[in-house]
Parts: C-alpha cells; structure tokens; sequence
C-alpha cells in the first residue's frame, strides 16, 4: 500500500474533524479477457480481484452472497432438462418392453397350439 | 409376472433401487449442503450434474464401443444389443451434457455457445452417436447393418479421447477445475456434491445401459418367434 491513493471524507458537514482513508482496491481486473471470453453476467461481487485464469480452473465457495433470480432458473431448466431426457428414455423403452413381452406371449401360445394342432394326427 | 421372472429382475430392480437412492442424496447434498459459488453463484450447481453427464456419455461410447468389437469378432446378438444400448445411452447422456452446458454457460461466459475446442468435439462424438441410433433404427435389423454400425461404434469412439484432452491441447475457454491441473474444488461439500454425482450418473448409466440392452434382445426374440410362425404357416398378424 505504499503508493496508495488517499481519499477525504467529510463525515459530516458540521464535523470540525475530517477522516482520510485508503481508496478502495479496484473490484474488477484489469488484465484482458482472452479473445473470445466474455465477462461473466450477474456475478454475485466477489471483493477479491481475481485473474480470468483463476476464474477457470477453481470454484471457491461464497460467504453469505447474494444469488440472481436468472442463475437460478437456469438452472432449474439445467435440472429439469436433465430428468426429461431420463424419463423420456426409460418410459420409452418401458412401454416399448410392455408391449413386446405381450406380442412374445402372444406368439409362443399360437406356436405351442400349432405344434400341438401338428402333433395330434400323427398319434 | 412369474416367480423366475421376477427373480431374473431382481437384480436390475436393486440398480434402479441404489439408483434412485443415490440420486436422492445426490440432491439432497448438492442444494442442501453444497455452498454457492463465489464467482458464478447458484448456477455452478450445473456442475454437479453437468460433468458426470460426460462421463456417463463417455460410458455409453465405452459400451458402444466394447459391443460393436465384441460383433465384428464374434456376431453375436448380446453383443450387438450391448453395442446399441451404449449407444443410446450415449445420445441421452451426451444431450443432457449439450443442454446443461450452455445454460451454464449464459450465465458464466454471456453467451450459450462458442465454437471451443471441447463443445465443438463433443457436440461431434454425439451427432456420431446419433447417427447409429438413426442407422439401426430406420435400415432394418440384417446382417449387414449390424456390421456397418459396429463398424461405427468402434470409430466413434475414437473421438472420445479427443474430447477430453481437447482443451489441454488446443487451449479454449472450457473450463478446467478437475483436470489439467485445475485448482478443483475448494470445499468439501462441494467434493462429496461432485463425488454423489459421479455415483448416481454411474449408477444411472448402467441401468440404462440394461434396460436397453434387454429391450433389444426381447426384439430379437419376437423376431425369431415370429419368424417360427411364418415358418408354421400361422398368418403374420404383426
């Protein structure tokens, strides 16, 4: 912090004191995002700077921040598309077993009933 | 349902039984126990279900690809079935890795879709994927299209490793938190909500992969029922 920029602040107007404090840190990088990366939408304002290299090779958890409605719908879309692919396979292929192992009866009963109709003559 | 036939079952109802158990817990931990994401915030949880999609999609092709080897080198129809199975395993799983993707990527990156080296080689292994599914389903069940998909299924995989070591290769914007020299992730329920994720997809891909496989051979066997009908000169009814 040694070259650090000093701000005033006047607390009050009537305040024979004034207070100096340190400028606060910048809260968004200054390094330049990748060609072809865009800056996250809707981050939830970490104070911490941090490197767009770090932002993709580590999740941190966050202490008591605020979430956006849009992350959360998306991912209930994220979820829900996730179950729909799912149970869209297993009901398929449920029914399509269903209906087969019907078809399968069907057919062994006729064929048993051939081979016995076949047998009788001969004896 | 017959005693030996529920006793067959019993062992694919006690995967579907750890299935949905651990999909419960999986759940439970990832919105429950899991903290937010510092950078991302809710929408990281994607994550927990996004990655062990891939990797479910990779199983499917792994079982693709061990069927369709196991056919050309013996022909049989359990390995022809297997082979299927995987692949469709595959397609489920590798769209629910493009659907989540990119509603995780609205959020982190602004934008669904780029053309990263990592979306794009994965968007390629299951656009393979579907094109065996769409083969053995819309040009019969012969000989030949069975060899022609199993041919399919052993260079389609061929793509998967590509996938997986496309960013380290060709660098892009993918993220990479547990591979690759990733800083991973900083929290142990974060770890356990991952690690839950993996287990219920594994789990997941297997039943799957049964289902499917036991769905195509009862098709086999009305084929061959049916077949016998014809044979008996008992009208073909469908």
């Amino acid at each position: 912090m040694g070259d650090a920029q000093l701000t005033t602040q006047v607390l009050a107007p009537e305040a024979p004191w004034v207070v100096i404090v340190p400028a606060a840190p910048p809260t968004t990088p200054s390094v330049a995002l990748p060609v072809g990366t865009a800056a996250p939408v809707g981050t939830t304002g970490s104070a911490v700077p941090e490197s767009p290299v770090a932002r993709t090779t580590e999740f941190r958890a966050v202490e008591g921040g605020n979430e956006m409605q849009s992350g959360t719908a998306l991912m209930t879309e994220a979820y829900a598309a996730i179950w729909l692919c799912t149970f869209a396979l297993v009901l398929a292929g449920v029914r399509k077993m269903k209906k087969l192992e019907a078809r399968l009866e069907g057919l062994a009963d006729e064929i048993a009933r051939a081979r016995e109709r076949d047998a009788k003559p001969r004896s | 349902m017959t005693l030996s036939k529920r006793a067959s079952e019993t062992p694919f109802l006690g995967l579907l039984a750890a299935t949905a158990a651990s999909l419960v817990l999986a759940l439970q931990v990832i919105f429950l126990k899991a903290p937010t994401e510092a950078t991302m915030g809710i929408v990281q949880k994607i994550f927990y279900f996004h990655v062990p999609a891939a990797y479910g999609m990779y199983l499917g092709a792994f079982v693709c690809f061990l069927g369709s080897a196991a056919y050309l080198a013996r022909g049989t129809a359990g390995s022809d079935a297997l082979a299927r199975a995987g692949a469709e395993v595959a397609v489920t799983m590798g769209l629910m890795v493009l659907i989540t993707g990119p509603l995780w990527a609205a959020k982190a990156w602004g934008r669904y879709w780029t053309w990263d080296p990592r979306l794009t080689t994965s968007l390629l292994s299951v656009l393979v994927y579907v094109a065996y599914v769409v083969l053995r389903a819309f040009t019969g069940d012969g000989e030949a299209e069975r060899k022609f998909a199993a041919a399919l299924g052993v260079l389609g995989a061929a793509n998967i490793p590509i996938i997986h070591y496309a960013v380290k290769k060709w660098g892009g914007q993918h993220p990479q938190v547990i591979s690759n020299g990733g800083g991973g992730l900083r929290h142990p329920d974060m770890k356990l909500a991952l690690t839950l994720g993996f287990l219920t997809f594994t789990l997941l891909a297997l039943a799957l992969v049964w289902q499917r496989m036991r769905l195509h051979l009862l098709v086999g066997r009305v084929d061959a029922l049916e077949q016998e009908a014809v044979e008996l000169g008992l009208a073909g009814d469908g």
